[in-house]
């Protein structure tokens, strides 16, 4: 094949062309019209794009000069993707900040809130509780990112209409739960009990709750204080979880079932509760179905762990600062809060958000409301994970769970790779 | 040989070094961004203790090796690759050869069956080892409900939690991946010289003599290729595990892949220690691709 000098030229200045406009393009603050285009990067649960779409269409219709482009990464890939993003220099313009041990890794990435266009403003809307958490979340104390709205787990998901038919109440109990298995054996259709993610990490977290009962303070200790993993009460609350599914409470069918499955066989009908954490309480409006928390020896005891499980953060490299901010306001105290909050996703760390009338249409989701915000409001310690150490103990307690590994052992193992310092 | 000649000699070898490295250079260019670099990175990075932002590194010397080496998953990591690989070699070079030899005889719907053995390698990964997964779950697997329902319930288990039934799932995933090994032996048996077993036609050597005795010790180098190739593919493996069992249960059918993909996708400072593994790993490599040279050359010595 051969190239004429015309066509080679021609081609050339094409490619220049084309190089020179895909820079302007992710450069340029505003387009000819006056619009400003911002990249707003979040995972698939926090709040969804069902729930985002809603949010940046009215924002956009409020904001004419802004439009929103949003990115959703898949939950378990989020952190390294989007971290490796932000060093390589990706238009991040809002970004949604994980709390726990990542908030802290991408820190240097992210322009103090102080600095923002409404910061100072911001901040006071927010309540004292989530302002403290979320400065936690940094090396330095410095508020990075705002807080959006709190999380807690474990919690059940029940349905009404199974429990109706064996006549029992919504269990809180361990005898409680011991009944309705019992009724569910006796009345031979099959459904399970219960079932719950049998993924690592979300055994660590179930059995954090039960050990939150014997000790509340436990995880903060750890988290916090340089506290032991392999103290008594973590040794105790497992023993306690581990006894569910040894007097036949729970089922070990379910230490097979990954996320998906476990709340799909909820829909299906197929088990009386579903274990998760609170992002999944929105199911209530999908069926006859309340909200019961992990059982307990009474309950009195009934806590669970609950924190921060969104923030909202603006990249220091992003040269949108003010669209970013605006947006940012409008999702965490605007009103992008009663989109999200409605769906039940989280409890608002907006100071004194009340969801809007007629969201809770029943006596049922009404009082399972309240038992999710008096659980999260008042939780044992705070839901703010370790990364892969969550996934490493969590192996741990399913070995417990099928016996293959002492509770003590279990403790001391956890105690070993917590002082690696990987965590 | 006159002066003029060796100089000419001499500017001829020069310029076909120049020609070489010029024909060469996009490769070596692409190797030493993608290779060199890689491996310059992971080095640096194994004696750190970093996040995945790779900001604030604090170097710590040998320590991410020395938790390594006390770190007893990360040993059984490696002990259930060999073991997978192990399995897989042995189910390749006997039952994989028998395949490919008997459809090379010219059965009937030899096409179908290739597309039979051949599609599970071509399929992704991920969702062959996430069909696994489902099927052999305790309670609605299909393979349970159908015991179940034939009235073998008492032979339902729970596969994927039961330690020696989950490292034979996941085993049996990695030999159900057969279809590589057959094409390998396919492509040889075409170039096989056909004389020998004309020969042994006519001394009425039967047919599992002629596979036992004349095919397979003239497959020799399909058999180390085989081999090689199922060792390191089974370090890089991933999905098989990460989508079936996820390591589970404990560190059961864990996997350098799946001990690995933990780390690196943590949100804690535990890169250093990914790449310390890495490395390692990546020694281990390198020394069966040593070994692979070193049969490779003998064998051309022989020749």
């Amino acid at each position: 094949m051969k190239f004429s000098r015309t066509s080679g030229l021609m081609t050339a200045t094409a490619g220049l062309a084309l190089v020179l406009s895909g820079c302007s393009a992710g450069g340029a603050e505003t387009d000819a019209n006056g619009v400003t285009t911002i990249n707003y990067w979040s995972w698939d649960g926090a709040p969804g794009e069902a729930v985002v779409d809603p949010i940046i269409e009215a924002f956009e219709a409020e904001n004419p000069d802004i439009k929103v482009k949003y990115t959703e990464i898949g939950q378990t890939d989020f952190k390294p993707k989007a971290a490796q993003s932000l060093g390589a220099g990706e238009d991040i313009d809002v970004l949604t900040v994980q709390p726990g041990a990542w908030a802290g890794e991408v820190q240097d990435y992210l322009l103090p809130v102080a600095d923002w266009a409404n910061g100072d403003d911001l901040r006071t809307s927010f309540t004292d509780t989530s302002i403290t958490q979320a400065e936690r979340m940094f090396a330095d104390g410095e508020l990075m990112a705002v807080p959006v709205y709190s999380t807690g787990s474990a919690v059940g998901i029940y349905n009404a209409d199974i429990l109706g038919e064996l006549g029992v109440t919504p269990p809180r109990t361990w005898a409680e739960f011991k009944t309705m298995s019992d009724a569910l054996k006796a009345q031979g259709k099959g459904i399970l009990p219960v079932t719950m993610p049998s993924e690592d990490w979300f055994q660590d977290e179930a059995a954090l709750t039960s050990v939150g009962q014997v000790d509340p303070d436990f995880f903060n200790q750890v988290r916090y204080e340089d506290g032991k993993w392999d103290t008594d009460a973590y040794v105790e609350g497992l023993k306690n979880y581990k006894a569910l599914f040894d007097n036949g409470t729970f089922d070990t069918a379910t230490l097979d079932m990954d996320y998906g499955t476990a709340m799909t066989t909820f829909d299906e009908g197929k088990s009386a509760v579903a274990f998760n954490g609170s992002w999944e309480a929105g199911r209530i409006f999908s069926g006859n179905y309340g909200i019961v928390p992990f059982p307990a020896e009474s309950a009195e005891k009934a806590s669970l762990r609950a924190g921060l499980d969104v923030m909202l953060g603006i990249p220091a490299e992003s040269t949108k600062h003010e669209a970013a901010a605006k947006f940012v306001e409008y999702m965490s105290v605007g009103a992008g809060v009663d989109e999200w909050a409605s769906a039940l996703k989280g409890i608002a760390a907006k100071e004194g958000y009340q969801l809007p009338e007629g969201v809770l249409s029943t006596d049922l989701q009404k009082q399972s409301y309240q038992t999710l915000v008096d659980l999260i409001t008042e939780p044992a310690s705070d839901r703010n994970n370790l990364g892969a150490f969550s996934d490493y103990v969590g192996a741990n307690v399913k070995q417990v769970l099928l016996g293959s590994m002492t509770a003590e052992d279990a403790a001391k193992d956890g105690q070993a790779e917590l002082e690696t310092g990987n965590f | 040989m006159s002066i003029t000649m060796r100089t000419t000699k001499k500017h001829k070898r020069r310029s076909d070094w120049l020609v070489a490295l010029i024909f060469l250079s996009p490769l070596l260019v692409i190797y030493a961004v993608y290779y060199l670099y890689s491996i310059v990175f992971l080095g640096q990075t194994s004696v750190q203790r970093i996040g995945i932002s790779l900001l604030r590194p604090v170097q710590v010397g040998f320590d991410n090796f020395a938790l390594l080496f006390t770190d007893p998953v990360f040993g059984r990591a490696i002990l259930n690759n060999l073991m997978y690989a192990g399995i897989s070699i042995s189910v390749a070079l006997t039952v994989g050869f028998f395949i490919a030899v008997t459809l090379s005889t010219g059965v009937r719907a030899r096409k179908l069956f290739y597309l039979v053995f051949l599609l599970p390698a071509l399929m992704p990964l991920s969702l062959v080892a996430t069909i696994f997964g489902s099927m052999l779950q305790e309670r609605f697997g299909v393979l349970n409900e159908t015991l179940r329902a034939v009235g073998l319930g008492s032979l339902a288990q729970s596969w994927l939690t039961t330690p020696g039934l989950a490292f034979a799932a996941v085993a049996l995933i990695f030999c159900y991946l057969i279809g590589l090994p057959i094409m390998y032996y396919t492509a040889d048996l075409s170039a096989l010289p056909t004389s020998s077993l004309e020969a042994a036609l006519l001394d009425g050597a039967g047919t599992f003599r002629i596979m036992r005795e004349i095919i397979y010790p003239m497959m020799k180098s399909t058999h180390i290729t085989v081999v090689l190739a199922l060792l390191l593919g089974s370090f890089r493996a991933l999905e098989q595990v990460l989508f079936s069992t996820d390591g589970g249960p404990g560190s059961t059918t864990e996997i350098v892949g799946t001990y690995l993909y933990s780390y690196t996708n943590s949100g804690g400072k535990t890169i250093g220690f990914a790449a310390a593994a890495s490395t390692i790993v990546l020694v281990i490599a390198l020394v069966i691709s040593l070994v692979q040279l070193y049969f490779t050359r003998s064998r051309k010595d022989e020749q």
